[in-house]
């Protein structure tokens, strides 16, 4: 099951809302993280965050369960 | 997270940057870069007879201080009759070569811009202000081709920033070692990261 961790910081918060809106995402929180896991892919677009490249390719700080299906400049897909 | 198992154990203080030190074969553009252009006062300047042990045959040399602020300097050697070595200089637009680079303070996104419109009239190249996770930056190269970027704080640093930090340079040593010697990749070490937040979070909820 893909799940993908944030630091529950202010620099992520675009990310952690873009995907914790979408259907079938289960969100926890502890510690200052949060979680975020779904049966499926984890899909988020770029588009959907508004961040600039340096913050959108430092996504995966903090950390991943899955594979990365793609990640480019766009979008990003955990598998 | 790998705290220092003795934490009664009293370390000694550093106390912010005294000055970095590059070689110059460009006197002249690097006094009118950094005195000049962005207004930065001499304090100290040595001039030497090479010394050293005959096997280094030591150049004679000088050795000339910018203050770059809160009693930080920016210093260069200058080897008198030796040729440039590109191989200290000549790294611009390597990533390679942006690794190693002299980043100083600013107060605030607003000082940034101010000091990005002096970098300019010195006729260097400069970046506009970039922002990236608790950073802004401007980044520019000094008349040698040494890579140069101003910084500022967007907001202090949290708890949580400083556990992330931790764990992630520990799932980094996990994954890596030194020099990488199982071929792992950046997916690993973020796999590892994950293993390492979810136990965290796991022992926060227990808290």
């Amino acid at each position: 099951m893909p799940a993908i961790y944030f630091p529950d910081v202010p620099e992520y918060r675009p990310l952690i809302e873009a995907i914790s809106g979408q259907r079938g995402i289960q969100c926890s929180r502890a510690g200052g993280y949060v979680a975020l896991a779904s049966s499926g892919e984890i899909r988020v677009l770029r588009a959907d965050t508004g961040l600039i490249e340096a913050v959108w390719f430092g996504a995966l700080v903090g950390g991943f369960e899955g594979r990365v299906a793609k990640f480019d400049d766009k979008e990003l897909r955990i598998a | 997270m790998n705290l220092p198992a003795d934490l009664t154990q009293s370390f000694p203080q550093l106390r912010g940057v005294h000055h970095t030190a590059f070689p110059t074969w460009k006197p002249k553009s690097t006094v009118e870069f950094y005195r000049d252009g962005l207004g930065l006062r001499v304090p100290h300047a040595i001039t030497a007879k090479g010394w050293g042990r005959a096997a280094d045959e030591h150049p004679d040399f000088l050795h000339f201080f910018f203050e770059a602020g809160e009693n930080s300097l920016i210093a260069f050697f200058y080897y008198v009759g030796t040729q440039s070595n590109p191989a200290f200089t000549a790294f611009r637009g390597q990533y390679l070569g942006l690794a190693r680079h002299t980043a100083w303070a600013a107060k605030d996104v607003d000082e940034l811009e101010r000091w990005r419109a002096v970098i300019k009239r010195t006729g260097a190249k400069v970046t506009p202000v970039v922002r990236h996770e608790t950073l802004a930056s401007i980044y520019f190269q000094d008349p040698n081709g040494y890579d140069l970027e101003i910084a500022c704080q967007l907001r202090p640093i949290e708890e949580i920033d400083v556990v992330d930090a931790n764990l992630t340079i520990d799932a980094m040593v996990e994954t890596f070692g030194d020099d990488n010697p199982d071929g792992r990749s950046i997916q690993d070490m973020w796999n590892k990261k994950a293993e390492l937040v979810r136990r965290y979070m796991e022992s926060a909820k227990r808290r």
